[in-house]
């Protein structure tokens, strides 16, 4: 993720050094709550979607935080709904992970069956 | 009309072996599911219950017990307002990925707009968070989570 996250700046996710995403930072109140739009810019039928919005809350519990992921505004016939819910599991998954034993999960690519992906990850 | 589900996948270092028996092993579940300890045999049609302190907390009947792929079972709370709401069910998928384990639990047949619905969606993200932090960590969340939780929740 590429962005200075502040308010109104762009925001971008890059892969293998290809842009596969990019959006809008919409809110940035650290430490609580981040949002930005999202726009899937890979694909012809994705492009002409409009952008949806992810929004990050955090809400600590003693020694924990709670963190509510939020992503929405797909059209009912959005083309990259099914990435989305496939990697949003994994990615919060390896984050967990990350930041409790230090390290990432390795989850093998193909393991997600997310069709697209394989043009970014080849 | 169609019913509400609720499906939380995570993924966790861990063998389904392992994942299975955190599932379905007492000592396991009283330390991660905040106090709530299973007893079954794990057979198909057999009862399963849940109890914390000794107190019934959730029963129900196993309905597929595969192991260590998919284990479900319905979902019958044991308090009087849950008893008024239709019985529910609960599948847990278990796939190998790699050094990880792909964990999907799929809570359906509920009551729209019924208080086991709020309950669980509520429920299965810290019971989950703390199996995956118990088995990739050695250390479950801690138990006065749930409480605190429940009473942010009611403020």
């Amino acid at each position: 993720m590429i962005s200075d996250w502040k308010v109104g700046s762009p925001v971008s996710l890059v892969i293998n050094g290809l842009t596969t995403d990019v959006g809008e930072i919409l809110e940035a109140d650290r430490p609580r709550r981040l949002s930005y739009s999202f726009h899937h810019i890979l694909n012809e039928r994705a492009l002409k979607e409009r952008p949806s919005r992810v929004t990050f809350v955090l809400e600590p519990h003693g020694e924990l935080v709670k963190l509510t992921l939020a992503h929405e505004g797909f059209a009912d016939d959005s083309v990259v709904v099914d990435g989305i819910s496939k990697g949003w599991p994994a990615i919060l998954s390896s984050l967990k992970s990350l930041l409790e034993t230090g390290k990432p999960l390795v989850i093998p690519f193909d393991a997600l069956e997310i069709a697209e992906l394989d043009e970014v990850y080849r | 009309m169609s019913k509400p589900e609720f499906v939380y996948v995570t993924y966790i270092e861990t063998s389904a072996e392992k994942l299975w028996h955190a599932l379905t092993d007492g000592d396991f579940t009283e330390r991660y599911w905040f106090g709530h300890r299973v007893t079954s045999d794990w057979k198909v049609g057999s009862p399963y219950r849940f109890a914390r302190q000794g107190k019934p907390s959730i029963e129900g009947k196993v309905l597929i017990s595969d192991p260590p792929r998919r284990l479900a079972y319905t979902w019958d709370p044991c308090s009087a307002d849950a008893k008024r709401e239709r019985i529910s069910r609960v599948t847990f998928d278990l796939e190998p990925r790699g050094k990880v384990v792909k964990l999907t639990v799929t809570h359906d047949n509920l009551d729209e707009g019924g208080k086991t619905f709020r309950d669980i969606s509520g429920g299965w993200p810290m019971v989950i968070a703390s199996l995956k932090s118990m088995l990739e960590t050695g250390r479950e969340l801690p138990a006065d989570l749930s409480a605190s939780a429940k009473a942010q929740s009611h403020a």
